[in-house]
């Protein structure tokens, strides 16, 4: 493989093949606190059909089993055309010929003799599953078929207008803040858009996305500036609340903050302790357009219950600061990596003052809305293919249960071009902070694992019969 | 020539930085050139050097920091994906100040080589494509400090169509139309970048100096107080304003900037640039001359008093002090507007009737505008003949 893929990205598969019950499932217990899904099977036959079926990336067994023996188990995966990859890691109870006789002359993913303890377990399921590179054993890296990974990362989109500076858009996907993305128009008269720093707002099953303008660059800098303004006074609300709750310990930086922000007419009432906050938020809370931590508190819980307790109508967002690269951003609670810049943090405030239920009720009204269905488009690139989709490689992360296309042939050859994948976990590569990894599925409802990859196999032979092509 | 990304210490305490650049930097390949520099040495690089990137250690804005930057703005060009600080919890009102430069990323000192990275990657692939926009703002911006007017305009066509939608673009074609003196159309493209980024305080802070040069006294107050309540001690909007005041004749109220600026930053180049200002404006043309040594860098709208004050003293008939004026501003103003100075020299010559020294000016005029335009063959055609006249008069007054 010639790409270090980070770790904890691919939700490991594991099936157990142990007689007693109780073991099982401590083992079981052991291995899902660490993040593994664990399938419970008995005996050669069932769990040679549960491999067919579930396509574990790690088969735990033990080396003497009710209806034979982990040889036999071993054998028969081995004529297996697809399953045959998955590595088996042995239990052997006791150190006598019986249990050993099995081992020999097969190579088997591990083994760990005698009692077992969390540790030894998981430090060996690990060491396993790192000879894959962390990946699933299924997992077809892009250059082993002499391909170009490169591709685009597409999400459809609707932009409906414009509330205050933030040009508005109608998707099915949360995008992170840190994404950015080219705006392409369907409409070919209007030309792409460089657009980034989203901020998300849900109402119901409505997912808006919204653009600070004054980033908008690119060629259709000027239809941006056309589209209409979302009337929001007319749907009977109270103009966007630019009042903000403010914590910060270090009173100098508060005073200093609030100097600053009512430069841009957004007012301060500052807070330096968790108590205050808790008050403040009971007093103002539905009164503000959101509420600033410096970090988010570990101990006083005081103050979340207090804006629990505000309607979700009316309800603040959240702008916590935090010095974490693994807090995700929702639509009430937008984390800002520390140090940020001064624009990072005007505009994410400035986001915050757009109110969802406001803009939705306009929206709903019909008023004053364009209706431009666009494509947001960011480059990426298709770093493999495994048993339920694979891993593309992007600048920023995408949050779980995000529907996308990429316009990679391999993809394409395998689910067609229509298709939409869908995210699971992101992680950020360890040594690059702007490298991150998304791992996607792209198995259809009512398609079996198995099915998807004996389909995907076909493609990956075909291609890796082929000579180097680039992605279109 | 390879491009350098500079690595600077403000905070005098290089050590440990200077030990992470060898340990960790220096090994490793990077697309740019790494340079761990002190402030001096920043500054005499950039001059020097192809510097594109700028990473600073600071805690707080400084006289040397505040040079640095505005030499990166000037030399490089106000890009936020170019320049970062080095700072774990930068103070409000610092990430304000550095703000005024275009610096938006701030990097943790436990992080920054981390970010290194991907950071010089992005600078060299942005500048390695042409049609980029910063590469070609980072043109423009070479050429205004060359002053050469020839190349300034040919690369300000170069972004002409990039300033119709794009904010650095529209920003940096006024910082050359300004350059060449054509107000207007300066103006018209310093609205353009401000409508399409309100955020982007060069481009309010530009309009304000250019609405100044054009006599829209009114108008420029109010784009520079508006931005002024974002960041009220910032010293050259002060300054701006301060001239505004002068320009509309309102000297209590310059007085009073001047004063703030003097109390805040003693130390600044503009204190006394103002200073300059105000007693031009109020008659002490003698105070005025002999504090013109302590000036550098003077910008477009002390240097158009100045050669308005030279005119008025080679119509009065003083050609010796007008000559003796310009050869101070030209010493002190920006490059891009020194042609003028040498221009209006060599008018004074032509009235004082030293054709030969006029035409020693037009010839350094012409090789700071870059080559001849219609006014420098008009007056250079109007000294030779003079001269030329002037030989045949010797020769008859010899035999008289």
């Amino acid at each position: 493989m010639t790409q270090n893929i980070a770790k904890g990205l691919v939700k490991h598969v594991v099936i157990l093949c142990i007689d007693k019950k109780d073991r099982a499932l401590a083992i079981q217990q052991v291995l899902e606190k660490a993040g593994f899904k664990v399938i419970q099977s008995q005996g050669i036959y069932n769990t040679l059909r549960q491999v067919a079926q579930d396509m574990p990336h790690l088969l735990i067994a033990d080396s003497i089993l009710a209806d034979g023996t982990v040889a036999t188990l071993f054998d028969r995966l081995k004529q297996d055309p697809i399953a045959n990859v998955t590595p088996i890691l042995v239990l052997i109870q006791k150190n006598t010929r019986e249990h050993l006789a099995p081992l020999a002359g097969r190579k088997f993913g591990g083994f760990l003799l005698g009692e077992l303890s969390a540790k030894s377990l998981l430090a060996k399921v690990h060491e396993i599953t790192a000879n894959f590179e962390d990946v699933s054993p299924y997992f077809t890296p892009i250059d082993a078929l002499s391909q170009n990974g490169d591709c685009n990362l597409n999400v459809l989109g609707t932009l409906v207008g414009v509330s205050n500076d933030q040009i508005v858009s109608r998707s099915f996907v949360q995008l992170d803040p840190s994404a950015v993305l080219i705006c392409n128009p369907i409409h070919k008269n209007l030309g792409p858009v460089s657009i980034k720093m989203p901020s998300n707002v849900v109402v119901g099953n409505e997912i808006f996305n919204l653009f600070p303008k004054h980033l908008a660059r690119g060629k259709g800098r000027d239809w941006i500036e056309t589209l209409p303004p979302i009337n929001l006074q007319s749907s009977g609300s109270s103009p966007a609340r630019r009042r903000m709750i403010f914590y910060e310990p270090n009173v100098d930086r508060v005073k200093q903050f609030a100097q600053i922000l009512s430069g841009y007419e957004i007012e301060v009432l500052p807070v330096d302790s968790l108590t205050q906050l808790a008050t403040a938020i009971t007093s103002h809370g539905p009164t503000v357009g959101c509420i600033y931590l410096h970090e988010l508190p570990t101990t006083n819980t005081a103050w979340r219950d207090a804006w629990k307790k505000i309607p979700e109508a009316n309800r603040p967002v959240l702008v916590i600061g935090t010095t974490s690269t693994n807090l995700r951003s929702t639509p009430d609670t937008r984390y800002l990596k520390k140090p940020f810049g001064l624009p990072l943090f005007l505009d994410t405030i400035n986001g915050c003052f757009e109110r969802a239920p406001e803009i939705s009720k306009a929206l709903t009204e019909g008023r004053d809305t364009a209706k431009i269905d666009v494509t947001f488009q960011a480059p990426a690139r298709l770093v493999g293919i495994d048993e339920t989709g694979g891993v593309i490689q992007l600048k920023f992360p995408l949050t779980a249960g995000c529907q996308f296309r990429v316009d990679h042939p391999v993809v394409q050859d395998i689910i067609g071009q229509e298709s939409s994948l869908t995210a699971g976990a992101s992680v950020r590569a360890d040594d690059r902070p702007d490298v991150w990894f998304t791992k996607f599925e792209m198995i259809g409802a009512g398609v079996s694992k198995l099915k998807h990859y004996e389909k995907a196999k076909k493609v990956i032979n075909n291609l890796a019969l082929q000579p180097t092509k680039a992605a279109s | 020539m390879d491009w350098t990304c500079l690595i600077v210490d403000m905070n005098g305490r290089g050590d440990d930085l200077a030990q992470a650049f060898h340990e960790r930097v220096s090994p490793i390949h990077l697309p740019l050139d790494m340079a761990f520099v002190d402030v001096n040495d920043a500054i005499v690089a950039l001059t020097a050097q192809q510097v594109v990137a700028l990473i600073v250690r600071a805690e707080a804005m400084t006289p040397d920091l505040q040079k640095l930057l505005d030499s990166f703005r000037r030399i490089v060009g106000p890009f936020a994906e170019f320049q970062a600080i080095i700072n774990e919890m930068p103070d409000p009102l610092f990430m304000n100040q550095v703000y005024e430069y275009g610096i938006e990323k701030f990097v943790a000192g436990t992080e920054w080589i981390q970010e290194l990275t991907p950071f010089v990657e992005e600078v060299h692939k942005i500048l390695s494509d042409e049609t980029s926009i910063q590469a070609k703002v980072w043109k423009l911006n070479k050429s205004v400090l060359s002053g050469d007017h020839v190349k300034i305009s040919a690369a300000e066509k170069d972004v002409e169509e990039e300033a119709a939608y794009d904010y650095l673009a529209a920003y940096s074609k006024g910082f050359a139309l300004q350059a060449t003196g054509r107000l207007g159309e300066a103006e018209e493209a310093f609205r353009t970048a401000n409508k399409f980024n309100k955020m982007f305080r060069l481009a309010a802070t530009g309009l304000g100096e250019t609405l100044i040069l054009n006599g829209k006294n009114d108008e420029a107050l109010a784009v520079l107080q508006r931005l002024e309540k974002t960041n009220p001690d910032h010293v050259e909007r002060c300054a701006q304003i301060a001239v505004a005041y002068v320009e509309k004749g309102d000297i209590v109220k310059a007085k009073e900037y001047a004063e703030k600026i003097a109390q805040n930053a003693p130390e600044h180049s503009k204190v006394n640039e103002l200073k300059a200002h105000i007693l031009l404006r109020e008659g002490k043309v003698n105070d005025a001359f002999q504090m013109l040594d302590q000036l550098s860098d003077v910008g477009p709208q002390l240097a158009a008093r100045l050669n308005e004050l030279g005119i008025k003293l080679s119509q009065a008939g003083k050609g010796k002090s007008a000559l003796a004026l310009y050869n101070k501003a030209h010493k002190i103003v920006t490059p891009e507007l020194r042609y003028k100075i040498s221009l209006n020299a060599a008018l004074a010559c032509h009235r004082l009737g030293d054709f030969a020294l006029g035409l020693k000016y037009l010839q350094r005029c012409a090789k700071e505008f870059g080559g001849l335009n219609p006014k420098i063959a008009k007056i250079k055609q109007a000294l030779e003949q003079g001269l030329l006249q002037a030989k045949k008069a010797q020769p008859q007054k010899s035999a008289s």
